[in-house]
């Protein structure tokens, strides 16, 4: 009997510790009384409170996929909200490449930060906050100071999802050193993609592993609608129904074919790819003369000490040019328990104080690009002129199943990219969305 | 003849010894790249030619991982985790692993088919279950909620079961004549055996718990509850991923790593010894 | 484990006496934690699977759909199998005979035996993303140290990461690299055989290959049975390195099924439909591994077997 004992105490204890491990954390928050007044008891991690009506410290989930150096432009951001606004903290939650993944996870679970960046609004958009109200009804927050345009790429169905935060058009970067050693004229506003080539071809030198262009081993179809609109391409249907003689329409079909002949040509070479060198880096070392790019690396150029310049993007002769823009934005979530503090951060966001800080894109108000002389500033100029062709609708907002149909592009384009025909793969890739259209 | 089997011998031996030379000059490089690039301004890492030593070493990358990611609280975090796991872990997996391999019991084989049936479930299948359940348990950005599923390890009872199954059946049955308890066999007689065994297994908990990003990743959020292969995951951003801060933090993380190793080498060392006497 | 014979006699009753209950107890904190942890969402994840579930939408039953489209109308599912299939079929055999030659080497006796074995270990301990850039280096086509030291030779290597005919044997062998874990079951194990019978095989006059094959080999087959099974299960949730080293690249080439099921789920969020992949995953898996077993009892060789059939003659 004694021995029986002792076994069934020692499996129970055993039990028990894993048990103690379950209540000990969920159980402490449910059983007051056992923890009684004291108040040290408390776990030191358990969230701080919330719910504030009367001014109570509020704790405020901001979720952003920076790192690095523009995490801590967001950090000293959020630093600086709180020193104005002592009852609310700031707890910066940075997911980097695994924003999607914990953001998903967290709504599914009711448990949303209150503040997150946005961008994929037609994904999200159900669990976020419309914004409208506040934006219209805010007299602190002047929405026409912003950037008209921007307020497109945050709509769904006519209604606001999310505040712009900042933005950037796409440019071509050149290295002026290596354009002067092979003795090319710098490119000029109403170059062509013909010029870029007869540049290219004289800029590549494949002894000294040089090469006349940059081109991305892995392209966001996103941000090729830029050069597709500019010839008259276009990836989905105005009324975003149809794809058929669109994703794979002579526009579209030729400007990505285009990419794919400039690498057979071998004046351009590929480059970036998961945790290889980027062309950002590529072209720091001054090994591509020329880069297409945001605003992004922008700082980085000119930190590196190369003699950049920047200019619009080429054109296909005798059509015009055409833009995409790139945003970033601040949502709410719509289960937020403390709404009102979150707007007041989200505005905070937009204020010409925290514009400021955010170097790594452009100012989303007018009165601040003013303000720093950004449109006289012969390397930010390119980006506004840019701006002023970005009036087309990108596809993720015309079909809320672009998700899907971009798996497959992204592939089609992945292959030109790599030797083969973009008619064949943007044909197939067309074949195998329809299913998603339906 | 003497001589020729000692030179013999020490022929082989040096053939042995330069064979694992050469592996380890192979697995070493890397970590070498490593601390080299920790120390790199980030446009560096990917510099052609490889820059092999940095001109100028950059410490703060390192400060940056303590002020920014507070990788104090991040590195207590992740030791506090990876001992839980190990120590219940081991103890869960080296009770049950016995039970299989030792006794017949009903539903004995299917118990076992279901432990390694657990091996096969992908993470991802539970992830989003979980996560609900863990809500309503409240073990969200918990880190109890970390350890807890790592417990009840399929591998850990497979591995335990197969080390147990090679045990000889009359050490277990001239103790039970001598009265012992079932309990106590455990205790004093079998963990006694299965050192070796539990040396190697805590070892790959305890890394495999170092190194467990996934599912932390989708429960802990607030900077300062993370373990740290999450912090270092969460630097990952596309291009603008700052690769020279992923550098210094897996040196970091793997500062601890080795002072574990080469603390329980002498255990694993010992124990092994101890096993081939005994075997 | 197998069928006690009958004519034991006391020691059966003894043990089967004291039995009943004792293990089930040894067993309890196992279940406790798998019902929490893994049964429980299992079966939940099993109901999502018949279930259009947008993690963020509106749900909706779907019955058998998202197992008919998965193999009628999904490339990407044969895909991904496929080279799943490829990367276990070069990797497992592989993985078992470089790991257990490491192992023999570690076991012999030589000057500083312990440090190697650390250092063997070592690249284990290093996490997924801190490995792969390590390995992305090492594999870069135009600066890596691979193509460098193959060039030293005379040789021209490819770029390695994004050439789709090259991706998934750089996946192999960046994985074969941190396989110090099961280095480490295998040594072990041959700790753990008796050195009495290589003491006895010598004097039989046995060399020291026929002592591998003759001892070592039978000795350590429960081992090996583990590694294998391990070993295949990890090729098939082969995750971490695709998702980390080439993010499944280049055009799909080492686009394995866990990362297939992994972007179902959280990159385009059809919870449904990466529920039923994984319990797809899930069940090829447990054939794979039903297979080994049941084939287990032509070359798995239990050393308490021989001990008790020793004693039965007796």
């Amino acid at each position: 009997m004694k021995r029986s004992v002792s076994i069934t105490s020692a499996s129970v204890l055993a039990l028990s510790l894993l048990l103690a491990g379950c209540s000990g954390q969920g159980g402490q928050a449910a059983k007051p009384a056992d923890n009684g007044s004291n108040a040290a008891n408390k776990p030191a991690d358990s969230p701080a409170p919330k719910a504030s009506p009367d001014g109570k410290p509020v704790t405020l989930r901001f979720a952003t996929w920076d790192t690095g150096d523009a995490l801590k432009i967001e950090q000293d951001i959020a630093k600086k909200f709180e020193e104005s606004h002592p009852n609310t903290k700031i707890q910066v939650e940075a997911y980097g490449d695994g924003f999607d993944q914990k953001l998903a996870a967290a709504i599914g679970a009711n448990d949303a930060p209150d503040v997150m960046y946005m961008w994929d609004f037609p994904t999200y958009h159900s669990n976020l906050e419309t914004l409208d109200d506040y934006i219209n009804s805010d007299p602190d927050l002047k929405k026409d100071d912003f950037y008209p345009g921007l307020f497109n790429y945050v709509k769904i169905d006519g209604k606001s999802y999310g505040l712009p935060a900042g933005f950037t058009t796409r440019v071509m970067y050149y290295n002026k050193k290596l354009f002067d050693a092979a003795g090319v004229a710098y490119p000029k506003e109403g170059w062509s993609w013909d010029d870029l080539r007869d540049m290219a071809k004289k800029l590549t030198d494949p002894s000294k592993k040089q090469y006349g262009i940059g081109i991305r081993a892995e392209n966001d179809p996103y941000d090729l609608q830029g050069m597709i609109w500019s010839n008259g391409g276009s990836f989905i249907s105005p009324d975003g129904k149809s794809i058929e003689g669109f994703m794979n329409g002579k526009g579209t079909v030729d400007a990505i074919q285009l990419l794919g002949s400039l690498i057979k040509e071998k004046v351009a070479v590929v480059v970036g790819g998961k945790n290889q060198q980027s062309g950002d880096d590529v072209f720091k070392a001054g090994k591509i003369a020329m880069w297409e790019s945001g605003i992004w690396p922008l700082d980085d150029f000119k930190k590196s000490g190369i003699d950049v310049g920047t200019v619009v993007m080429p054109i296909f002769s005798g059509k015009p040019l055409k833009g995409v823009v790139s945003e970033s934005a601040m949502s709410i979530s719509k289960n937020s328990k403390n709404k009102k503090e979150a707007w007041e951060f989200v505005k905070f966001y937009a204020s010409d104080a925290a514009i400021k800080m955010r170097t790594a894109d452009l100012p989303v108000r007018k009165s601040v690009a003013d303000q720093m002389k950004l449109n006289q500033d012969p390397l930010y100029q390119p980006f506004y002129k840019m701006l002023d062709t970005c009036d087309n609708t990108p596809a993720f907002l015309l079909n809320p199943k672009w998700n899907e149909v971009n798996r497959n592009l992204n592939s089609a384009i992945d292959a030109v990219i790599s030797g083969q025909n973009a008619a064949d793969t943007l044909s197939m890739a067309v074949k195998d969305s329809q299913k998603f259209l339906k | 003849m003497q001589p020729m089997y000692r030179t013999m011998r020490l022929m082989r031996r040096s053939i042995v010894f330069l064979l694992l030379a050469a592996a380890a000059v192979c697995m070493l490089f890397p970590f070498f790249w490593m601390i080299s690039s920790s120390l790199k301004l980030r446009s560096d890492i990917f510099a052609m030619p490889p820059v092999w030593f940095p001109k100028t070493p950059h410490a703060e990358n390192y400060v940056q991982l303590f002020t920014q990611y507070r990788f104090g609280s991040v590195l207590l975090n992740s030791v506090g985790t990876a001992f839980a796991v190990t120590a219940g872990g081991l103890l869960f997996s080296a009770m049950a692993g016995f039970a299989f391999a030792k006794y017949r019991f009903r539903f004995g084989g299917v118990l076992f088919a279901i432990v390694l049936a657990t091996l096969m479930i992908p993470m991802e299948t539970g992830m989003v279950p979980l996560f609900l359940i863990y809500k309503k348990l409240g073990l969200i950005d918990r880190l109890i909620g970390v350890v807890l599923p790592r417990l009840a390890s399929g591998f850990g009872i497979f591995f335990m079961r197969q080390y147990c199954s090679s045990i000889q059946n009359q050490l277990l049955d001239a103790a039970r004549i001598d009265g012992c308890t079932e309990y106590r066999l455990f205790v004093s007689v079998v963990l006694p055996v299965l050192r070796p065994a539990l040396a190697s297994l805590g070892i790959i908990f305890f890394i495999e718990e170092w190194n467990n990003f996934l599912w932390p990743t989708v429960i802990l959020r607030s900077p300062d509850n993370l373990t740290i292969a999450v912090a270092i995951r969460s630097l990952e951003a596309g291009v603008r991923t700052p690769y020279q801060l992923i550098m210094s933090g897996s040196v970091i993380s793997i500062v601890p790593m080795l002072l574990f190793i080469l603390f329980f080498q002498k255990q694993l060392t010992a124990g092994l010894i101890d096993g081939a006497v005994k075997g | 484990m197998n069928a006690l014979p009958a004519s034991r006699g006391r020691l059966h009753r003894v043990r089967y006496r004291r039995g009943r209950l004792t293990p089930y107890l040894f067993i309890v904190p196992w279940i406790a934690g798998f019902c929490c942890f893994t049964l429980g969402p299992l079966v939940f994840s099993l109901v999502i699977s018949f279930y259009d579930w947008p993690i963020v939408g509106s749900k909706k039953f779907v019955g058998l759909q998202n197992y008919i489209s998965m193999f009628t109308d999904d490339p990407l599912f044969w895909h991904a199998l496929g080279v799943t299939v490829k990367f276990a079929l070069l990797l497992v055999p592989l993985n078992l005979v470089v790991s257990l030659m490491l192992a023999v080497l570690l076991n012999q006796k030589v000057r500083g035996n312990g440090l190697f074995r650390t250092i063997f270990y070592l690249p284990s301990v290093i996490s997924g993303v801190a490995l792969s850039m390590i390995w992305a280096w090492v594999y870069s086509g135009e600066y890596g140290l691979l193509n460098y030291v193959l060039s030293l030779v005379g040789i021209t290597g490819p770029d390695w990461l994004r050439n789709p005919n090259w991706a998934l044997a750089a996946m192999v062998m960046a994985s074969l690299w941190a396989q110090g874990s099961m280095v480490l079951i295998y040594l072990a194990g041959l700790k753990n055989i008796p050195a009495d019978l290589y003491e006895s095989a010598s004097m039989d006059g046995a060399g020291s290959v026929r002592r591998f094959f003759s001892i070592t080999l039978p000795m350590l087959s429960p081992t090996i049975l583990f590694n294998t099974i391990t070993s295949i299960i990890a090729a098939f949730q082969q995750l971490t390195l695709a998702l980390t080293l080439t993010g499944g690249g280049p055009l799909k080439a080492t686009y394995f099924y866990a990362m297939y099921v992994y972007e179902n789920a959280f990159k385009y969020f059809h919870m449904g439909y990466s529920a039923a992949n994984a319990w797809v995953m899930f069940l090829i898996v447990l054939f794979l591994t039903f297979l080994v077993f049941k084939s287990s009892s032509l070359w798995v060789f239990y050393e308490s077997e021989v001990k008790q059939g020793a004693d039965n003659k007796r």
